[in-house]
């Protein structure tokens, strides 16, 4: 699995550190950054490339619940996971949850 | 203002009146802002011991608990505390002392980046940089801490902060309501659990955090759906019927057959731990599975659900209601009925020495119905959850995620705090007794009539446990026989304090330690062979489930 995130953050004390921290210890792996200051928002502009063995989501999911990420938009992602699978197979599809912060 | 006094103001105003805490240099301008305040600081005699009794505080009162350290030693102190919080969605207020700003990063006498090493076990955290930000951080600290899903908030301060005169801006108060379960998602639902055979309530914490219980039981009556319940979950559904307990590791025969028989798992508030789970490809692995949480990251994490449900709870268990009317289940209710028969507890043990499952099941018979039982980490927390009875999870402390030996003395003070005239009983084993021994102090200071129930295996029973079924009985450092006299450790700290050793002073010590109203103690030596039950072995399916006799 191999994606592209863009994310807005709050240019708060600590948060490049909490998204580098959640993004390891969900068992995700970085292999490109880069961050900008935004004077539009406030905050940072990110562009974030990870890599990892997990489902991509259960990497969105803790990143969205961030108090400091203020967005977060999947810009790619490489293969298909087992949850898409999953829905596949079974007919169901998966629920699109409003997010608010 | 100084910075110090508008915090204490400020947590005035949120309603707070105690304060867990431990006093040291850098926290010193708050600790004297507290001299001129209505809230109540109680002295706790280990900054661990004061998270764990504002954990305590919190679980029973439903509001947030609030501690209060010192930089370094008395910060990372709280560490384990918060960890707990973190793990169980307890609304917690950390506030720490730090030192100056302009030493920190300077490698300063008691400067630890408390900020950097809290982070893991946070829902968020806050360094204070500028005086004039301090409304807008406790404003919404406080409500981080208490909405949504909620957890633990650290606010770090430096010494020079707290001192710094200021003119507060006030705050505007922040509200945001939960987000209510979409009519199509809610049909989707009541299709599926309609059209089940075998639908069975999965029932979690979020429960009870969601102040969903009333709701929840109203639905289940009407419905007459069994159910079953995680660890945190015990007491939500009180005495419903078709509850058949506990789910999991140590959890009752008929739950988990019933998990692993059922055709539709609606999960409510649960998230898929794999102490519930077990075997995760086995766990409800016929079942369509319906999941309702209010926090998006629960779904599909461990497990996928057929249909994700986002949304507060009592809104949408209320309009479930009203779309299903009843449910035709028949059978279904009638093989749960069996199986709760079947499988039901068998109190009778060989020999006289106290058989401690007997034991706790009397302790909560004679237990007012609205008292608290707050337990440790081993065989004897199991034993409560699988033979206490509870008539709301906010009487069940328990340490549920993090598994906190030394948890139940401080979350029993906290929860004394919180009620006085409830009965607040520890149930702890010999191990975690020892583990925050020093709260009793705390006990003794205050005179809190919290009743102490030591359950002593001279052992670290659950290790033992584990060392006898899964690591050929080479014991290992769980050895206890050179316990201090705990009957004379209680009363060197002015406790009330008894032994018990055989099965006929059962129930006359219950009765004793029960109409105490002062603090006491019940020593209770059991046997240290004996094992709790079921128990289904790490990395197996819920339905293998291995059952040994009492010893
Ligand atoms: C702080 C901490 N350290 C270690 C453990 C691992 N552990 C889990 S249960 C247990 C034994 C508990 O012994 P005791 O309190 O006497 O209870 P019993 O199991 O004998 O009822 C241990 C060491 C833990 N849960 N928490």
């Amino acid at each position: 699995m191999n994606a592209l995130l863009h994310i807005q953050m709050d240019e708060e004390h600590g948060s490049l550190e909490r998204l580098l921290r959640v993004t390891r210890h969900r068992g995700f792996n970085i292999t490109q950054m880069n961050v900008s200051a935004n004077q539009e928002h406030q905050g940072y502009d990110i562009t974030l490339r990870v890599a990892g063995e997990r489902e991509l989501k259960l990497l969105t999911r803790q990143l969205d619940k961030l108090m400091n990420v203020q967005q977060l938009n999947v810009l790619s992602h490489a293969h298909q996971d087992a949850a898409s699978a999953f829905y596949a197979q079974t007919g169901f599809s998966e629920s699109q949850h409003a997010h608010t912060a | 203002m100084k910075g110090a006094e508008y915090i204490i103001d400020a947590l005035v105003r949120e309603g707070i009146s105690h304060i867990f805490g431990y006093p040291g240099g850098a926290i010193m301008p708050v600790y004297d802002a507290l001299v001129d305040s209505p809230i109540k600081h109680v002295l706790c005699r280990h900054e661990q011991g004061a998270a764990l009794a504002a954990d305590g505080y919190a679980r029973t009162s439903g509001g947030p608990g609030v501690c209060l350290a010192t930089s370094g030693p008395g910060a990372t102190n709280l560490l384990t505390g918060l960890a707990n919080a973190y793990m169980d969605s307890v609304p917690l207020i950390a506030i720490t002392g730090q030192v100056a700003s302009h030493l920190m990063g300077t490698d300063a006498f008691q400067e630890i980046d408390i900020f950097g090493m809290a982070m893991p076990v946070v829902k968020h955290s806050y360094v204070v940089t500028d005086v004039a930000e301090l409304p807008h951080i406790m404003s919404n600290a406080l409500h981080v801490a208490t909405s949504g899903r909620p957890g633990p908030v650290l606010i770090d301060v430096p010494k020079d902060i707290q001192l710094a005169e200021f003119s507060p801006e006030p705050v505007a108060h922040k509200t945001d309501s939960l987000p209510l379960l979409e009519q199509d998602t809610l049909q989707q639902a009541c299709q599926l659990l309609r059209q089940a055979k075998r639908p069975l309530l999965y029932i979690g914490g979020g429960v009870a955090i969601g102040k969903a219980e009333e709701t929840l039981k109203a639905l289940l009556e009407q419905w007459q759906v069994p159910a079953v319940s995680t660890l945190k979950a015990i007491g939500s559904v009180a005495d419903y019927p078709r509850h058949l307990g506990m789910l999991g590791m140590h959890g009752l025969k008929a739950a988990n057959y019933a998990i692993q028989n059922c055709d539709c798992l609606f999960a409510i508030g649960a998230r898929f731990d794999d102490r519930a789970t077990g075997k995760l490809e086995a766990f409800a692995s016929e079942a369509t599975i319906l999941h309702l949480d209010i926090d998006e990251a629960e779904f599909s994490k461990l497990k996928n659900a057929h249909l994700t449900m986002r949304g507060e709870f009592n809104d949408a268990l209320n309009r479930m209601a009203q779309s299903i009317e009843a449910l035709e289940i028949d059978e279904w209710r009638l093989w749960c009925e069996q199986q709760q028969s079947e499988h039901a507890w068998n109190y009778d043990a060989p020999g006289e020495g106290i058989y401690a499952p007997a034991m706790l099941k009397r302790l909560t018979e004679l237990t007012p119905s609205n008292g608290v039982i707050a337990c440790d980490v081993g065989q004897h927390q199991m034993w409560v959850a699988q033979h206490c009875q509870f008539n709301a999870a906010s009487r069940h402390l328990s340490s549920g995620g993090l598994g906190t030996m030394g948890y139940g003395l401080p979350a029993a003070i906290g929860a004394q705090f919180a009620e006085a005239e409830t009965c607040v009983i520890n149930v702890c084993g010999d191990g975690s007794f020892a583990m925050n021994l020093q709260e009793l102090m705390t006990i003794k200071r205050y005179q809190l009539p919290v009743k102490i129930l030591l359950i002593d295996n001279a052992s670290l029973g659950m290790v033992r446990q584990w060392q006898q079924l899964f690591f050929q009985q080479r014991y290992s450092e769980i050895d206890l026989s050179d316990n201090p006299d705990f009957v004379a450790v209680a009363k060197a700290f002015e406790l009330d304090a008894q032994r018990i050793t055989q099965r006929k002073e059962v129930e006359e010590g219950l009765q004793w330690m029960l109409n105490s109203n002062k603090p006491c103690l019940l020593h209770v030596c059991i046997s240290n062979q004996e094992n709790v039950w079921p128990l289904v072995p790490p990395g197996a399916s819920n339905s293998e489930m291995m059952e040994g006799a009492t010893s």
